[in-house]
């Protein structure tokens, strides 16, 4: 892993480590009311598998993740917006694996006065050099299709528009059939399952 | 052709005409708040959990609750039917996160109409339990996921998740509205067991819920909101004919049954999602269900006072026919105007175009010109699809158009154009390009009684991504004569 990815990944954990010191402030604030606006700025680690008709990838890789979020809180309990979540990566090859996802994402609090959310998405996804996830050659080429992710986590409130949450979270970028050097052949169905753990800060 | 809207002028004689006819669909005025004297006051109501004198009482874990109780059900039939993907563990539920999403190969009604009703299940033991759209929206995509991970030992799906999820919002919002238009709260003995049975057919969990409560048999106001500012009910049925221009498909004759609703009026604006929503059940015609269609409001503006409308909807299709199966879930944006000709007369339009989230339509391998058929599942009852899965999974986008001529605020004459795009992730590498067109002219008999023809064309083209392989094209014309009934 790069340096620069281990330096995000310890300041994930950073955040995470001192939300949980405010939880005893945060889990008695209650969000603001009314609809307004919200951004979020986070990181988080991950661990991604790709697989396809009867091949299987050896093994996971692993990185960080930019995550950006934007939106708007309709209610207390709901707020609705746009999640981006950048994924590099590089395989033992030195293959680039980057993916983006672009994603509409509804996020739930079951109980305003708590922390706890639930969230889930779905919108488009890019990735570049697919193929080499599953060993298959392949010119460098960026392949789009289908993303969903849930998550859930909980959110600490530090001050009326400032809070962090820490998350875990599961997208898929389902890429469907993607033709091989071999003209007229294709592997059908490719998808790559992601899990990330992360925390980001929440301005609203 | 979903139903007509009506102008500010027509929708005061919608109101007026029902009022008069006492016909079986008329709906209470929207702004008269009924409140007697032994009402309770806000203070009551918020002590009761009540957001209204009509509304059931707010609660979160009751609708978790009704949540899990209803992956419980589907689990414990799929047991009873031996299917081995209902024998969950605490390890298979830790493989499928593991595991993640795949696409699975169930067949297309399973996928495209189950899960969506699996769906409206989740939505409704929200809205059961006093929660708003968007709160039951997202209790629907809490429930569709916790299926998918731990409700079946095989892996979580990624087209059931998107499919439950927004397929069950509208069916969801949309049932609990109809069950609500046949309920009648404030009646009494055999007329009021008879409106909640009836009401459990179309909104099972809400009525469920309302049984367990007693509000089933509680006299109050309906919820707010559930009571729509006009509303228009229309019927069609007759033979259809259908042409080709296939040898390996020839022409044929069936009946048909046609309903539409068209719930809300297109004056107002949009104060809660699904105020105002068009829906459109076809039975018969070559199929089972040959179509149902839903668009509902999610926000609108009001009519601007040259008739024009701005809305943002929530789409949902299913579609049989012998040329294609379609099914999908959209959001589209859409702008309708409507105006008066005159006293009696009046036209409107629209006009909608937006994204397809996730559609489905059948696989057309290069060199076939028909669709193959659904497999026969070889291990029946085993709850897993072996495939292979005969229709393509992918993203897309549509547009369409539709005018009507109406007398009273009964259509005359309508067109109607959609054009439906789809690009494959999962399945045949191609892109679909569906369109059809339909034209109806309608001559009014006694009553609500008339007569019309349709003129309907059907159109696919499949482009495929390998340029070795020529493009598919086929069309088919069909001809609809039907005896119709409206009521307002």
């Amino acid at each position: 892993m790069k340096g620069w990815r281990r330096r995000v990944l310890v300041l994930a954990v950073a955040a995470s480590a001192s939300s949980l010191a405010s939880m005893a402030h945060a889990q008695t604030t209650t969000p603001t009311d009314g609809k307004h606006p919200y951004v979020g700025i986070g990181s988080s680690f991950t661990a991604f598998h790709a697989e396809c008709c009867d091949r299987e990838a050896d093994g996971e890789h692993k990185g960080a993740a930019l995550v950006l979020d934007g939106g708007v809180t309709l209610q207390r309990r709901l707020d609705l917006g746009a999640r981006l979540i950048w994924t590099p990566a590089k395989d033992d090859g030195g293959d680039t694996l980057n993916s983006t996802a672009l994603l509409v994402v509804a996020k739930y609090r079951f109980w305003p006065s708590r922390g706890f959310f639930v969230s889930g998405g779905a919108g488009m996804a890019w990735m570049t050099n697919a193929l080499a996830l599953i060993d298959e050659p392949s010119p460098p080429a960026r392949a789009k299709g289908l993303s969903v992710e849930l998550a859930a986590g909980w959110e600490w409130r530090l001050h009326r528009h400032f809070g962090i949450q820490a998350f875990g979270s599961q997208h898929v970028i389902g890429l469907g059939d993607l033709p091989t050097q071999i003209p007229g052949e294709s592997l059908d169905n490719l998808i790559i399952n992601y899990w990330s753990a992360g925390a980001s800060i929440v301005i609203r | 052709m979903l139903a007509a809207t009506a102008s500010p002028a027509l929708a005061q004689y919608r109101m007026n005409a029902a009022e008069e006819s006492g016909s079986p669909f008329r709906v209470s005025p929207p702004a008269l708040p009924q409140t007697p004297a032994t009402a309770p006051q806000p203070d009551q109501l918020h002590t009761q959990g009540r957001a209204c004198e009509g509304c059931p009482r707010r609660s979160v874990g009751n609708a978790l609750l009704d949540e899990l109780l209803i992956n419980v059900l589907y689990g414990s039939i799929n047991l009873a039917r031996g299917q081995v993907t209902a024998r969950i563990t605490p390890k298979s539920w830790w493989n499928n996160m593991r595991s993640g999403w795949e696409w699975d190969l169930d067949d297309f009604t399973v996928n495209q109409f189950g899960h969506p009703y699996q769906g409206n299940n989740y939505f409704n033991s929200g809205r059961a339990n006093g929660l708003s759209f968007w709160e039951s929206a997202a209790l629907t995509a809490f429930g569709s996921g916790t299926w998918e991970y731990f409700g079946e030992t095989n892996r979580a799906s990624l087209n059931d998740f998107i499919n439950t999820t927004m397929g069950g919002i509208a069916l969801g919002e949309t049932f609990h509205r109809v069950a609500w238009l046949i309920r009648d709260p404030q009646a009494t003995g055999r007329s009021r067991t008879t409106r909640e049975l009836a009401a459990f057919v179309v909104d099972p969990v809400t009525t469920l819920r309302r049984v367990a409560s007693g509000d089933a048999s509680r006299i109050s106001e309906r919820p707010t909101g559930m009571t729509p500012s006009s509303l228009t009910m229309s019927g069609a049925t007759g033979v259809l004919w259908r042409g080709s221009n296939l040898e390996e498909l020839e022409a044929s004759t069936s009946p048909f049954l046609e309903i539409n609703i068209l719930y809300g009026d297109s004056i107002l604006r949009t104060e809660r999602p699904y105020d105002r929503f068009e829906a459109r059940l076809d039975l018969g015609g070559g199929a089972g269900v040959s179509e149902l269609g839903l668009r509902g409001d999610l926000f609108s503006s009001r009519s601007s006072p040259s008739g024009l409308r701005k809305s943002l909807m929530q789409g949902y299709q299913y579609t049989s026919n012998s040329l294609y199966r379609f099914g999908g879930q959209s959001v589209l944006a859409g702008v309708s105007i409507e105006q008066d000709l005159g006293s009696r007369f009046s036209w409107n339009a629209s006009g909608t175009g937006g994204v397809t989230v996730l559609g489905a339509v059948d696989s057309l391998p290069p060199g076939e010109i028909i669709a193959p058929p659904d497999p026969d599942d070889s291990s029946p009852g085993q709850g897993v699809s072996t495939g292979p899965r005969n229709y393509d999974y992918g993203p897309g986008g549509g547009f369409g158009g539709r005018a009507a001529l109406l007398f009273d605020g009964r259509t005359l004459v309508a067109v109607s154009y959609d054009a439906q795009h789809l690009y494959t992730l999962d399945g045949v590498l191609a892109n679909h390009l569906l369109q059809r067109a339909r034209a109806t002219a309608t001559a009014p008999l006694r009553g609500r009684l008339g007569l019309s023809v349709t003129l309907e064309y059907f159109d696919r083209q499949t482009f495929y991504r390998s340029p070795a392989d020529p493009d598919a094209h086929f069309h088919f014309p069909q001809v609809r004569a039907a005896l119709t009934w409206s009521a307002e």
